[in-house]
This record gives structure tokens, C-alpha cells and sequence, in this order.
């Protein structure tokens, strides 16, 4: 009984040295991860995969490093989907703190579209060369207009990054009439007008969907005033704290689909065929788990064991 | 890898493991990486708040709207200039709480104007946002009409579901003691509100572990691994 | 004077938003949108609040020579620092933000991918190592209640796992026959039955079935306690605090409530 009186009440270092031994060794070997893809997801998946390509997508960086491992593979998931499908992408951010990380997701995807198709767009323009030898005619640069149009994702004609501006409940208020009163501007204070893919770009109406990765009550006060006030489809990257709050909304149909937690992360990155930090990170997530599992049923176990002593005694 | 970001890798290694020297104990090197995260964090919003509200919200427009005054003499784009400066007034007045309560009790008319707007925004937003679609979509038809028919597992759920939202409502209800019927009906919405409170636990260990999970996998790819492959590129 | 403006300004602002949630059409719409671009411009000075305050309070550490004054020095400095190394940048490029690849980042995306990220990530990491100290030390199944709470617990985390799911259905299942007998203990029967019975059930269950389809229900039974009961609670807690919500607002709107105007 001293023993085990001794075992409840063990350093907390050990139990930090446990979780620190768990979750490093699945991280310095390869496990190959099996996984099965939720309704939830599944239904998020579905709302990028269906838009027409051309149809824009706005993407709201709503989290910042503290939700770092679960949300920014969300965002590079969702935003290499995009790019895969044609879509063109509108980057916001309300937290200023993870805007950075959500430039870097649309930029590094933008990075990895180009190089997968960087063959196809050299063959397209030594095409476009054979067919008009002067590189200052028109039909030149129209055919290399082309082959970019085809096989690159650039700044202001593919994707854009409007920036942060403060306050939340009247940016997406305000955005159901007119993007431009807010963001007259990009991030580089590029005039937005000047930007060929915002031209016709005005309000909720023109986007198809709006995808918020967020930490916190960031998609409810999306889905309260974006959603119900204006009708915009809206699916959210949430971290695992945030997810129980918004099966409500899932079972109503506010949200159309939701990507919750390194897990959540995981499920959409195999159903784009991708092995992002959604799917390394899950054999370490389950091991932890484990550990957790097994801490709260042996402190419990100790607990009945003590007081039936205990009552014994008395 | 250039040089810059190699030691960008030891000081995010270096800061990374001196906040979690704070397991062992409380000690100088995780006092020191703490107190340059407050420095850092307010450095970066007030260039944010610069960036993004003085000169794009303020200045830009300002000066966008009087160039088009000046050039086309558009009258539109005087007064929309000039209305400028009423929230650039009404911003300067919340900055007066620096100044101590002598002057500060001026913050008090942008404070109201903020808290105003968000009441006002907030009762609609709360009524046509929440409440009339969560109530509607709780009661769903268990009998859909053919050829979809009675799914008994669907119907068991929303039964279900229709007791849990109606009996965690009541387990709320304190304007009446929990007696008798009101009782056992809070008891069921406690048993729902256990099983949604444990199911958040769940979900945050699962989100907790997960940052873990990041931290440790920069540790070890990107600290030893970059810096492995930095030395490997410089060896001829 | 000093309280009666402001109050007057949150009512007639409060009842002008939901005037033109009613009356979207001219001149209440674009009066609508005007307040919400003066309420974003007025976040930006918001934003700014808080830097007087901090910047004082370590000033006054390094002047009166407090202990831990050098940490205030470290704090100041890396404010400073970061300051400029934004304006820096912001001159160089346009914007303090600049990213073609990582290979080419002006000075304040350095500081804040190598300083800002890590600190954020790590100082939340460590609530991971705090989790599993409470799950053993703190977490325990002594009433009905909580041994529900904690079974939910552990269904779902099983459910987000995509390994070692048999192993930890195992441990759940000898907590609840655990659970059980300790209920027989302490003389309640009915409960010691239920829980001892589903232990065992779940055991036999565990060897009887192959580890795959375990590994395939986990997941479905976690996404049902998700979407049903637990919904179920968080919808009831979601329109009872909505409904406190709007009252609140309400009672803001009329003067009722006026604590937002007690800090100055």
C-alpha cells in the first residue's frame, strides 16, 4: 500500500520524461500511417473538389504558431487542392500573427504547382516560339500569356494576399457589400483594382467558398454573420479544442464541412495523395494517446485500490 | 541554406529548448526566451496596427481620395477624405488612456462606440445566427417521406439528440429548484454534458500533443537534420 | 458629462446596427458600412494600447534597479529590435511582410519564423507534458460522473488514433471492469454491474473480433459520440449562452449594464 501510495504521488518529471520518450521515438522512425476518412472531412474535401475551376476561394488565417502543427498543414492541404483544381485563392488573416504562416502556405503551394508543371510550361513556350519567332509580336506573347495561364500560379492573376486589418465582426459584416472598403489595398500596398483576379471580386457573392483554419471562436462568429446574414458556404480547419463546438453547426448545415486536429489534417492530406506534417505526425499522436489512456486508468486504479484500503481500515 | 537561415535554426532551437528547460524547473535561460516573446509579440503588432490600419486604412485611402479630388474634382472624393478623421479622432481619443485618468476618461466615447456597434451587431447576429437554425435543425423528421422511409439508427440519434439539447437546457434552468420531474430530467442532461465535456478532453489532449508532436519534429528534422545537410553541402 | 455621452453613444449606435440589419436600403446600408471601416480603423488603435503599459512598467524595473531588471532590458530590447527590424524591412520592401521562398526573407519574417514561431509553438507545447501530469495525478473516476466523463474521454482519443487502437480499447476495458468492482466496493451495485459487464463485454469483444475491425470501428463510434450526444450538450450550452448573449447586449444597449465604462 506504500508502494503504491508512493506511485500516486510520482515526480512529474517522469511523467513529462514518459511523454517526451513517446512521442520522440514514432518521430525518429517511419511508421507507415492506414487512415480512414471521417464524414466531416470527407464533406470538406467535397466542397473545394465541386467549385468550377475559376471560382475563388477565400482563405482566413484565423490561427498563429500556437495552433502551428494542427492547422498550417490544413491550410497547405486545402490550398494545393485548390491550385490542383483551378481555383483562385483570396488570402485574409484577423489574427496579424499568422498572417505570415498563411502566405507562406499559398506561396510554397503556388512554389510546388509551378515545379510539377514546370516541363509542360517550357514545352508550351519553345511551342510558342516556334510558332511566332518574334518575341515582340503579339501572338507571342499571347501564346506565353497562355502557357502560364495553364501551367503557373502567380501573384495577382491566381492568388492574392490582402492582408490584416483589426477588428473581425465588422470586416465580415462589411465584406457582404464590398471587399474594397476594407482592403483597398493588398499586403505590398498594391492598389487592389489593379489586380486582374479581383476584378469582379466584390462581395460574398462572388466568392464560392471561404475556408477559415482557426484556433478559437473565429468560425462561429464567421458562420454568424458571413454565413447567416449573407448565405456564403464556409468550411473550417479547426484545432482539436475548437471541434466539439462546432458539431452544432455541422449537424445544421451552417458549416459544410469541418477538418478537425492533426487527425482531421491527416484524412484530407490522404485524400489529396499528400504526406504533409498532418500524416508524420499522426504515428506520434497515437502513441501519445496510448500514454494518456493509460496514465488516467492507472490513477484512477490507485485511487479505487486506496480507498477500499482506506475504508477498510476505517 | 544560406547562413542567415542556419542561424535562424539555432536560435529557434536554442529558444525552443529553453522553454522546455521549464519541465525540469523555473530557471534564467527560460525567463530570458519568455521575456523576448513579450518584446517580440508587441513589437509585431504595432507594426501590423501601422502597416495595415495607419497607412492602408488611413493614409492611403486619405490620400488616394484627395488625389482624386484634386485631379477629376470629385466631390465624393473630398468628403470621403474628410470623414476620415472623425475615426482617426475618435482613435487618437482611445490613445488618451495613456495619458492617466485626467485625460483618459475620453477613451470612454470610442470605447462606447465599439461596444455599441458590437451589442447592436451581436443581438441580431445572435438570433438569426444561432439560435433559430440550431432550434430548427434539432427537430429533424424521423419519418422521411419514400423513398428514404424510417432509418432507425437516424431516428434513435435525433431522438437522442432531442433529449440532450432539451435536458441540458433544463440541467441550466436554476430559476426553479431540481425536483421531481425537472430533476430527473437535469440528471439525464448532466449524464450529456459529462459525455460532451469528456469528448473536449479528448479533442484536447488531442491538440495539445499535437504542438508537442511540431515542436519535436523541427527539433529533430530541421535543427539536426538542416544542419546536417548544411555542413553535407559544404563538404566538397 | 463624463458617463452620460458615452452611454448615449452605445445606445444610439446599438439601436443604428439593428436598424440597418432591417433597413439594408440606402442611406442605412452604406451608413452601416461606413461604421464597420470606423470600427476596423478604431481596432488598429486597439492594437496600440497595450505597448505604453509595458514599455513603462520595464522602464521603471531597469530605472529603480529591481531584480530582474535584465530581463526587463531583454524585453525592451527585443521590442526595439523587432521594431526595427519591421521599418527595416517595410523601407526595403514595401511591407514588412516579404516572401518569395525562404531562401529570400527580409529580416523581420526572420525574426519572426525563428523567434516568434518557436516561442508561440513551444510555450503551448507545454501544456501537453501538463495534460498527461493531470490525467494521472489529478484525473480520477470517483463518482458516476466522472468515470462517464473519462470513458468519453478515452473513446474519442482512441477514435483519433491510427495505431495501437486494440492496445488502448484493452485498457479500456479493464478500467471498466476496474470501475465496476470498485462500485461493488462502495456499495453500489447497480453501477458495478453495468460497468463490469460492459468491461467484460468489451473484452470479449476484443478477442473475438480481428484488430482491423477494431480499428475500423474506433473511429465511427467517436464520430457518433461526437455528432450526437455531445453535440447534443454543446447545442444546449451554445443557445444558452446565445440567449445570455443577446440579453447582455441588450442590457449594454440600454444603460443597464455599464462595466465596459469602469475602467478609466
Amino acid at each position: 500500500m506504500k508502494f503504491i501510495r508512493w506511485l500516486t504521488k510520482i515526480d512529474r518529471r517522469i511523467i513529462f520524461l514518459l511523454m517526451f520518450g513517446v512521442v520522440l521515438v514514432p518521430i525518429l522512425i517511419d511508421i507507415p500511417v492506414e487512415t480512414d476518412v471521417s464524414p466531416p472531412v470527407e464533406a470538406a474535401y467535397n466542397a473545394v473538389d465541386t467549385l468550377k475551376p475559376g471560382s475563388v476561394i477565400m482563405l482566413s488565417v484565423d490561427y498563429d504558431a500556437t495552433s502551428y502543427p494542427e492547422c498550417h498543414p490544413m491550410i497547405e492541404a486545402v490550398s494545393n487542392h485548390a491550385f490542383r483544381n483551378g481555383l483562385k485563392i483570396i488570402l485574409v488573416a484577423h489574427i496579424p500573427t499568422g498572417l505570415p504562416l498563411g502566405q507562406a502556405a499559398v506561396e510554397e503551394a503556388a512554389l510546388e504547382y509551378n515545379e510539377l508543371h514546370k516541363a509542360e510550361y517550357e514545352s508550351a513556350l519553345s511551342k510558342a516560339l516556334s510558332t511566332h519567332p518574334d518575341t515582340t509580336s503579339p501572338g507571342y506573347r499571347l501564346a506565353v500569356e497562355e502557357a502560364a495561364l495553364a501551367n503557373q500560379k502567380r501573384y495577382g492573376i491566381d492568388y492574392v494576399n490582402l492582408g490584416f486589418r483589426p477588428g473581425m465582426v465588422p470586416i465580415m459584416v462589411g465584406m457582404g457589400r464590398e471587399i474594397r472598403d476594407f482592403y483597398a489595398q493588398d499586403y505590398k500596398s498594391t492598389n487592389v483594382d489593379s489586380l486582374p483576379m479581383m476584378e469582379g471580386v466584390h462581395n460574398y457573392d462572388d466568392i464560392a467558398l471561404l475556408a477559415s483554419f482557426a484556433h478559437g471562436i473565429q468560425v462561429e462568429t464567421w458562420i454568424a454573420y458571413a454565413g447567416a446574414r449573407y448565405g456564403q458556404q464556409i468550411i473550417a480547419g479547426v484545432t482539436g479544442v475548437v471541434i466539439p463546438d462546432l458539431y452544432p453547426y455541422l449537424q445544421s448545415k451552417q458549416l459544410t464541412g469541418l477538418i478537425g486536429g492533426l487527425k482531421g489534417a491527416n484524412e484530407y492530406e490522404s485524400l489529396l495523395g499528400r504526406k504533409g506534417l498532418g500524416t508524420k505526425g499522426m504515428p506520434a499522436q497515437s502513441t501519445a494517446h496510448i500514454l494518456v489512456i493509460f496514465l488516467i486508468v492507472l490513477g484512477s486504479i490507485f485511487e479505487f485500490i486506496l480507498n477500499i484500503f482506506s475504508r477498510r481500515k476505517s | 541554406m544560406s547562413f542567415a537561415n542556419l542561424l535562424g535554426l539555432w536560435v529557434a532551437a536554442t529558444l525552443t529548448i529553453a522553454i522546455l528547460s521549464f519541465l525540469y524547473r523555473d530557471n534564467p535561460l527560460y525567463k530570458f526566451a519568455e521575456h523576448v516573446y513579450v518584446g517580440v509579440s508587441a513589437a509585431y503588432v504595432i507594426i501590423y496596427a501601422a502597416k495595415f490600419t495607419m497607412e492602408q486604412q488611413l493614409i492611403n485611402v486619405f490620400k488616394n481620395n484627395l488625389i482624386s479630388y484634386i485631379q477629376n474634382g470629385s466631390t465624393t472624393g473630398l468628403v470621403e477624405a474628410l470623414l476620415l478623421i472623425i475615426p482617426t479622432i475618435l482613435g487618437i481619443l482611445m490613445l488618451t488612456r495613456w495619458a492617466g485618468p485626467k485625460i483618459g476618461w475620453l477613451s470612454r466615447w470610442p470605447i462606447a462606440f465599439t461596444i455599441g456597434l458590437g451589442a447592436g451587431l451581436g443581438i441580431t447576429a445572435g438570433i438569426q445566427g444561432v439560435l433559430l437554425p440550431q432550434v430548427q435543425a434539432t427537430v429533424e423528421p424521423l419519418w422521411i417521406s419514400p423513398p428514404s422511409g424510417l432509418n432507425l439508427w437516424t431516428a434513435i440519434g435525433s431522438l437522442i439528440m432531442i433529449a440532450g439539447v432539451v435536458s441540458t437546457l433544463i440541467y441550466f434552468y436554476f430559476s426553479r429548484p431540481h425536483k421531481g420531474f425537472i430533476g430527473v430530467v437535469s440528471r439525464v442532461g448532466i449524464i450529456f454534458i459529462m459525455v460532451s465535456f469528456g469528448a473536449a478532453f479528448g479533442a484536447t489532449v488531442m491538440a495539445r500533443v499535437s504542438l508537442l508532436i511540431g515542436r519535436l519534429y523541427f527539433l529533430v528534422n530541421e535543427w539536426i537534420g538542416g544542419t546536417i545537410d548544411f555542413f553535407k553541402a559544404l563538404s566538397p | 458629462m463624463k458617463r452620460r455621452v458615452p452611454l448615449l453613444i452605445t445606445f444610439i449606435m446599438g439601436v443604428l446596427m439593428v436598424v440597418t440589419f432591417f433597413i439594408p436600403r440606402e442611406p442605412f446600408g452604406s451608413f452601416e458600412q461606413r461604421m464597420m471601416v470606423w470600427a476596423s480603423i478604431l481596432g488598429g488603435f486597439t492594437l496600440l494600447l497595450g505597448l505604453d503599459s509595458l514599455v513603462k512598467h520595464h522602464f521603471r524595473k531597469i530605472v529603480r534597479k529591481r531584480k530582474d531588471a535584465f530581463y526587463s532590458i531583454v524585453t525592451l530590447v527585443a521590442l526595439f529590435g523587432t521594431l526595427a527590424a519591421g521599418i527595416v524591412t517595410w523601407a526595403k520592401y514595401g511591407t514588412p511582410l516579404e516572401f518569395a521562398s525562404l531562401e529570400q526573407i527580409g529580416s523581420f519574417y526572420w525574426v519572426y519564423w525563428w523567434i516568434m514561431v518557436p516561442l508561440q509553438g513551444t510555450v503551448f507545447a507545454l501544456l501537453a507534458f501538463f495534460i498527461a501530469s493531470a490525467a494521472y495525478r489529478a484525473f480520477r473516476a470517483r463518482t458516476f460522473d466522472a468515470t462517464l466523463l473519462l470513458v468519453a474521454a478515452i473513446l474519442v482519443m482512441i477514435g483519433k488514433m491510427t495505431m495501437g487502437t486494440v492496445p488502448a480499447a484493452i485498457i479500456l476495458a479493464v478500467f471498466l471492469v476496474a470501475a465496476g468492482v470498485y462500485r461493488f466496493f462502495i456499495r453500489e451495485p447497480v453501477l458495478g454491474v453495468i460497468f463490469s459487464s460492459i468491461g467484460v463485454a468489451l473484452g470479449v469483444l476484443l478477442i473475438v473480433f480481428p484488430a482491423a475491425k477494431i480499428a475500423e470501428i474506433a473511429p465511427q463510434v467517436q464520430e457518433w459520440i461526437m455528432s450526437v450526444p455531445q453535440m447534443a450538450a454543446r447545442r444546449g450550452i451554445l443557445i444558452g449562452v446565445t440567449l445570455g448573449a443577446v440579453a447582455m447586449s441588450i442590457r449594454i444597449i440600454l444603460g443597464i449594464e455599464r462595466t465596459y465604462l469602469s475602467s478609466t
